[in-house]
């Protein structure tokens, strides 16, 4: 048998040793007798106290210890041994946002009968053996993923929520992260634990803004991942335009130009690419094909901010911001122990009795009052 | 009926004289010897006739005699009202449990007014309890023994009413029926007055078992009369308070019999016949002395 919390059982015997205890002390204070003659004893010895010590209704003492302890064992909460087989999910990220595999691996410690989820834009169910040669995968990732498989997983589990614990080994980025995720967490049956691990490490790229490339601008953007941005020289006509990329939308009146070949950085609303990253050395060029008018307050916005900060990222990188929101301070993942958070399937039953021991003896105290 | 419960203890009583212990007043025909002459066919003595005797009364042999009119006299027998003063204090519930002092005073009240009622005499009741005083007028009639038990059986000893302004309104014989654990000198004072006026009083000093030999170990006895006096009764003071209770109680007979008033004391587990004889006992010796 185990017990969802000991401390009750402890409380409890603790308060009916203390009962005995005042059993015991009563006997020490004789109770008040009329006497017509009192006023014949000695006034000196008022205040004499038996020193007999002797068990005092028993059978009231009885009854006070086994509801304490009855009531005690209730609010313990007693479970059967048999039910409380524990299991546990991992959901191990392997997205692009990890900052490091091998920390993902020793803060994992998945035995053979835990189930392992390893997810990045989608999830798969693996061996525990498996984490140990697992890479890191160049795509984003999808918490919502890894916990609409741990809520699949969970089901088929077919285990009590109590004796069930989900582990999330992710770096908990922004990117990760949707608006479907925070109700398919809250889905999850069981605890649902959170393992930081640190994100991939984002170094702010060196920047230089350019209407046209010259021959110097070619050599500086060659080392060490410089990105070069390369801003539209000529006018186009200003019309209201969308322009979005993986973070953020703009919309605004802009100037679109047409951009050269190279991977889409940000597209129109048309799906047309409205910036490009072509790798060119260690660097990169970002050809841009906004333009903004001349007159205006869009380079004000929040928006034009973040994309503004599209084009000086890191060259083939997105940011990994770590969402506060969701993460928790990383610390080791115990073995798992079996806490019962629900209630007991015996705690009604005996609180019941022991509400009905406390109600006989107060029957019974009032009777030897009478 | 309430005299039903007393029927036994009547029964037991019954035939018991329960003389004056000197002569009373005159009065109405009775069974005590009164202080006044009569005309009964028992002798007494001659008095030398006056103007206004009654001249059938005249003892003609003796004037034939002697040439001289002699009155022939007789004793007088008369009644001699009795009243039964019964503390009913809250003292007198003790013990809680079981015959308590209550109950005997009870008995030997209804069985001393049935003794002196057997005589022709009346009798009366007051009682002081916490409601105040309830009294009933000395009456030789009938159903009296009867109201005196409704009126006992219907109160309930509690407070602690003082007895002695009971004792200003009372004539002829009266009978105190009391622990003595309450205004004792002022019932002593009113008691000694009534004896030197000529009137015959009996104190009947109800002691409880419990009293004299408290239960065993420790008790923490508190005054039912005045809850401020708590004392704690061990076994080591067992001693010193039987003693003070036993040269208390020799203090008390003493002085009730100085006062010119006959005294018994009566334990609550006694028989009231049996404290009803030694009354009467008492009274009878005086008598016949």
């Amino acid at each position: 048998m185990t017990f969802a919390a000991p401390l009750a059982l402890g409380i409890a015997a603790a308060a009916a040793i203390a009962t005995i205890a005042l059993h015991f002390i009563a006997t020490r204070r004789p109770t008040p007798t009329p006497l017509p003659t009192a006023r014949f004893i000695d006034d000196l010895r008022a205040r004499a106290v038996s020193r007999a010590v002797q068990l005092s209704e028993a059978w009231l003492l009885l009854l006070r210890v086994v509801a304490l302890l009855v009531l005690g064992a209730g609010f313990a909460g007693p479970r059967p041994e048999q039910s409380a087989r524990a299991r546990r999910i991992w959901l191990v990220d392997r997205s692009r946002a990890v900052g490091s595999m091998d920390e993902v691996r020793r803060v994992t410690p998945a035995t053979g009968s835990d189930i392992v989820v390893l997810f990045d834009s989608v999830a798969r169910l693996a061996a525990a053996d498996s984490l140990s040669t697992v890479q890191r995968s160049g795509v984003r990732g999808s918490l919502s993923a890894a916990f609409a498989s741990a809520l699949r997983e969970t089901a088929r589990a077919d285990v009590r929520a109590e004796s069930l614990a989900v582990h999330v080994v992710s770096p908990s980025a922004i990117e990760e992260v949707d608006s479907a995720t925070a109700l398919l967490a809250a889905s999850v049956r069981g605890r649902v634990q959170w393992v930081r691990i640190a994100p991939a490490i984002v170094r702010s790229a060196e920047r230089r803004t350019v209407h046209s490339v010259g021959a110097a601008d070619s050599a500086w953007m060659r080392k060490d991942g410089r990105v070069l941005v390369l801003w539209p020289s000529d006018s186009a006509p200003i019309a209201a335009h969308a322009v979005f990329t993986e973070r953020t939308t703009l919309v605004a009146p802009l100037g679109r130009r047409p951009v050269g070949e190279g991977a889409a950085l940000a597209r129109w609303e048309d799906g047309a690419p409205a910036v490009v990253e072509r790798t060119l050395g260690r660097g990169c060029l970002r050809e841009v094909g906004v333009r903004t008018p001349f007159a205006g307050d869009v380079q004000l916005g929040t928006a034009w901010r973040a994309f503004d900060a599209a084009l000086g990222a890191p060259c083939g990188s997105p940011r990994f911001e770590v969402d506060s929101a969701w993460t928790r301070p990383a610390r080791s993942v115990a073995p798992l122990a079996v806490r019962v958070s629900s209630v007991s399937p015996w705690a009604p039953w005996l609180l019941a009795l022991g509400a009905l021991l406390l109600a006989a003896e107060l029957f019974a105290r009032r009777r030897r009052g009478t | 009926m309430a005299i039903g419960r007393y029927g036994a203890l009547l029964d037991a009583v019954r035939g018991v004289r329960w003389p004056a212990r000197r002569a009373v007043p005159g009065g109405a025909p009775g069974a005590h010897q009164a202080r006044t002459r009569g005309i009964a066919p028992e002798f007494a003595e001659y008095r030398p006739y006056r103007q206004g005797d009654d001249p059938r009364r005249v003892d003609w042999k003796l004037l034939a005699r002697s040439d001289r009119a002699y009155i022939r006299l007789a004793p007088d027998r008369a009644v001699l009202g009795t009243t039964m003063v019964v503390d009913a204090s809250a003292s007198m519930a003790f013990p809680t449990e079981g015959r308590n002092k209550w109950s005997l005073a009870r008995e030997v009240a209804v069985a001393l007014a049935a003794v002196a009622h057997a005589s022709a005499d009346p009798v009366g009741l007051v009682v002081m309890h916490a409601g105040g005083m309830t009294a009933l007028r000395p009456r030789a009639r009938r159903g009296v023994l009867a109201e005196m038990a409704l009126t006992l059986d219907g109160i309930s000893p509690a407070g602690a009413l003082p007895l002695h302004p009971a004792l200003s309104h009372v004539r002829g014989r009266l009978v105190i029926i009391t622990d003595c654990l309450g205004d004792l000198a002022a019932m002593r004072r009113a008691a000694h007055a009534l004896a030197a006026q000529g009137g015959e009083v009996t104190v009947v000093h109800i002691v409880a078992r419990l009293e004299v030999d408290p239960p065993a170990g420790a008790l923490l006895a508190i005054d039912p009369e005045v809850p401020a006096v708590v004392r704690s009764l061990t076994d080591g003071g067992r001693v010193g308070y039987s003693e003070r209770f036993a040269a208390w109680r020799t203090q008390v007979a003493r002085g009730w019999r100085d006062d010119g008033v006959s005294y018994v004391e009566a334990r609550d587990d006694e028989l009231a016949e049996r404290v009803v004889r030694r009354v009467v006992h008492a009274a009878q010796r005086v008598a016949g002395a």
